[in-house]
């Protein structure tokens, strides 16, 4: 985008149909539901439709066998993802791991994967976190992840939790230490999870999606970048920022989709002979939720701009850390208001409007919470160049 | 002015906390203390085990299994079971029925249900919501037709806590087209084993199944089941809902979990760092608890303090209030938890991870805590109340 342009393009336009189109065909509700109830390592029957379409092979330069689609790009598909309510594994495989890729792994490691993420052959999940960065009881300290070199083959082991989208992942891209190496002390590693040496103990989250644990022991990794390119962790950070970005996108969705839900309930549902959308307390309700839309719009929308273009803004990590924090907060609330003008019905399984609040807290947590950011927002402030004086 | 208590009522509390410390059975706290709802079978043991004491429904007359108390007595043994954490009576045996039998059943009724109700020798669940008649109840349709000493009932009634456990169901039915709609409703007691009776379960979005749907073909009710006259039920119905507003404020749960939220806050670690160390969490745990406080006194003070000042709108203040306070807290806690709290329900194939154990009951809490702004007079409804009372 150049100039003022928050619109999309006619070819964002007419992918977000195609999109729309496909979802409400082959994951409305309650084909939704029964996915969920699916092993899961059965395929994603979403995931055909999805390579048809060319959405698996948007991150992935063309130089690299993909269409080379910007942040912008992934937007506009993340934004369906939510509103249709999915929880696979399309941000860590398709969004996630072809810019960890392109940052720290060498052209000949990164050409193979490339090419099979962008077929939409792969399914990589990621834990980029400290391994301590998620919150546990004091007694539970996680040992993270250590890489050892041993007669030119490196193995990894440790622990990590938490990571999305493990269990049925072919390949996890994990940060660990790096034994022996003073100067480096992280780097990012490759894992079979089917090869010797790797453990994998699954769960599912409130929202249906899957995430794992996984104990490594001697497991066999290949180490990105083999000690080129770019620091461990300006690499996480940026890739934090880029799963923020994406997790505002999909959470901006999961938003329209409870608001509009609502809308049609309010519009439809009576009660002392007058639909409920006749109280000026629901009327005021929805008029509220509109206005956290369009602050969500606003902000999920600067966020992807902003990491296609850090020129963009004067400050590139506030705007993304504020985006996240105020959509988790915003959708939380919206979400929440959307339950409550359903009454009793958006306290069921059965309804979809209470499912929007259950994605919208795995979305929250996803690259760090609304508190965790605002912690972020309240320790940047400082004094500098304002007028204020330390009496 | 003054806010202590009597020598009395220091000395029931301490009884009521010794009582409950050498008898409520550790994995029933401990399961409480997680955040999950005790299991039926702990419900009626530990109900029985309080009516021993006559504590099951203290209120009531002592011929009918109570002991007379009042409401400052009622408030402290809340206050210590939520405090334990303890499981309460069920309320819809002795806060609900139990005082509508009291005030409007026969010397027959009375004798045969309130001590079957005081022992949980017989489980109630409440039959009053309909798919078209949530917040507008008068407009129930469940119809009870008479047919010499029986009535025969056909209908649906929704969000029916406990019904696949309970014995018995106190029901709001249609027993005439009256051109006001309240002057056709009756109260019903109906056996659950009654031929016609189905129960089809509600899973709500905290994965569990609390509430469920109760359908009605052609049960004959006995008329000696009726409660108060004939199409006059709807007195029986605003008396139990205003009783049922007083205690579900939830002021003494409110408390007990921000002790719980402030012991994991200090117990809980980020980056190696207390949870309890950042500023910003020490701040929102110090407002609620400030608000809470405010909620407790509020409590005493509508309750015992200054029990003929009421205009009306004080139920709904305390209700207002409450379900905002349980809300807020429930989802603080969930927030702090991270992703452990995020592990979904304990069944065969989702279970949590060992470590994650701690945080199982936290979402499910969170998740069902968005109901107490619905049920029970929905907020909408409440401060309607409220502004009619203020304005006019």
């Amino acid at each position: 985008m150049s100039g003022m342009q928050f619109n999309y393009t006619s070819e964002q336009s007419q992918l977000a149909q195609s999109l729309r189109r496909m979802l409400s065909d082959h994951h409305g509700f309650r084909q939704r539901q029964a996915l969920l109830r699916e092993p899961v390592d059965r395929p994603d029957p979403l995931w055909r439709h999805f390579t048809d379409m060319g959405v698996t092979a948007l991150a992935v330069p063309e130089v690299d066998a993909g269409l080379g689609g910007k942040t912008e790009d992934l937007f506009v598909v993340l934004r369906e993802l939510g509103r249709a309510l999915v929880v696979g594994h399309y941000v860590s495989s398709c969004v996630i791991a072809p810019a960890a890729l392109l940052l720290a792994a060498s052209t000949s490691q990164r050409a193979p994967l490339l090419a099979g993420i962008a077929a939409g052959e792969l399914r990589i999940a990621l834990a980029l976190t400290d391994a301590n960065g998620d919150v546990r009881p004091a007694a539970q300290r996680n040992p993270g992840c250590t890489a050892y070199m041993t007669q030119g083959q490196w193995t990894l082991s440790g622990q990590h939790s938490g990571i999305a989208h493990l269990p049925g992942a072919d390949w996890l891209l994990i940060r660990a230490g790096v034994e022996g190496d003073a100067r480096e002390g992280e780097a990012l590693f490759l894992v079979d999870t089917r090869a010797a040496g790797t453990e994998v103990r699954g769960h599912t989250l409130v929202d249906g999606s899957r995430a794992g644990d996984v104990r490594l022991q001697g497991a066999p990794a290949a180490r990105l970048g083999e000690g080129a390119g770019v620091p461990c962790a300006a690499v996480v950070s940026a890739l934090d920022r880029l799963g923020a970005a994406a997790a505002c996108a999909e959470a901006l969705g999961v938003m329209e989709l409870a608001y509009e839900l609502t809308r049609e309930y309010v519009n439809t549902r009576q009660q002392f002979g007058r639909t409920l959308a006749t109280n000026q307390a629901v009327r005021h309700c929805i008029a509220d939720m509109r206005v956290s839309l369009e602050s969500a719009t606003s902000m999920a929308m600067l966020a992807a701009i902003v990491i296609d273009n850090p020129q963009a803004s004067v400050d590139p990590n506030q705007d993304i850390a504020s985006a996240k924090m105020l959509i988790g907060r915003l959708g939380r609330q919206l979400c929440e208001d959307a339950i409550q003008l359903h009454g009793g019905v958006g306290m069921t399984d059965e309804f979809a409007v209470g499912h929007c609040l259950r994605r919208m807290l795995v979305l929250d947590h996803s690259f760090g919470n609304a508190d965790v950011q605002l912690g972020r927002l309240a320790d940047s402030l400082s004094m500098a160049g304002t007028d204020a004086r330390v009496a | 002015m003054n806010f202590s208590f009597s020598r009395e009522q220091q000395d029931f509390r301490r009884d009521v906390r010794a009582f409950i410390a050498e008898n409520l059975p550790s994995e029933v706290r401990e399961r409480l203390r997680a955040g999950h709802a005790p299991l039926p079978a702990q419900t009626i043991a530990w109900h029985r085990k309080l009516n021993e004491q006559g504590w099951a429904a203290p209120h009531w007359p002592r011929e009918y299994g109570g002991l007379d108390l009042g409401m400052a007595e009622r408030l402290i043994l809340a206050e210590e079971l939520y405090r334990a954490p303890a499981p309460m009576p069920l309320v819809f045996n002795v806060s609900m029925l139990g005082p509508v039998l009291l005030r409007f059943g026969t010397p027959e009724q009375k004798a045969h249900f309130l001590p079957r109700l005081a022992n949980l020798d017989l489980w109630f669940c409440q039959g009053f919501s309909e798919p078209g008649a949530g917040s507008d109840l008068t407009s129930l349709r469940t119809a009870a037709r008479r047919e010499g000493d029986h009535y025969v009932v056909d209908g649906q009634k929704i969000w029916t806590t406990m019904a696949h456990v309970a014995d018995w169901m106190f029901c709001l039915v249609r027993t005439a087209d009256a051109p006001r709609k309240q002057d056709g409703i009756s109260f019903l007691l109906i056996d659950m084993k009654a031929p016609g009776v189905t129960v089809r379960p509600i899973i709500s979005i905290d994965g569990a199944h609390h509430l469920n749907e109760v359908f009605f073909d052609s049960v004959r009710v006995p008329v000696e089941n009726r409660v108060g006259a004939e199409n006059e039920g709807w007195a029986c119905a605003r008396y139990l809902l205003g009783n049922e507003r007083t205690g579900i404020a939830g002021v003494p749960w409110c408390r007990e979990r921000l002790d719980r939220t402030l012991e994991l806050a200090a117990t809980l670690v980020q980056h190696g760092q207390p949870l309890l160390a950042n500023p910003l969490l020490r701040a929102e745990i110090a407002t609620l608890r400030a608000e809470m406080r405010a909620l407790e006194v509020s409590n005493w003070r509508f309750i015992v303090g200054d029990p003929d000042g009421d205009d009306g709108a004080r139920a709904s203040v305390l209700k207002l209030q409450g379900s905002a306070l349980q809300q807020r807290i429930a989802a603080l806690m969930q927030r702090l938890s991270g992703g452990a709290a995020l592990q979904a329900w304990p069944d065969a194939d989702n279970a949590p991870s060992d470590q994650a154990q701690w945080a199982a009951g936290i979402a499910p809490r969170y998740f069902y805590s968005r109901a107490a702004s619905i049920y029970g007079g929905a907020n909408e409804i409440q401060r309607d109340i409220v502004a009619r009372i203020c304005l006019g």
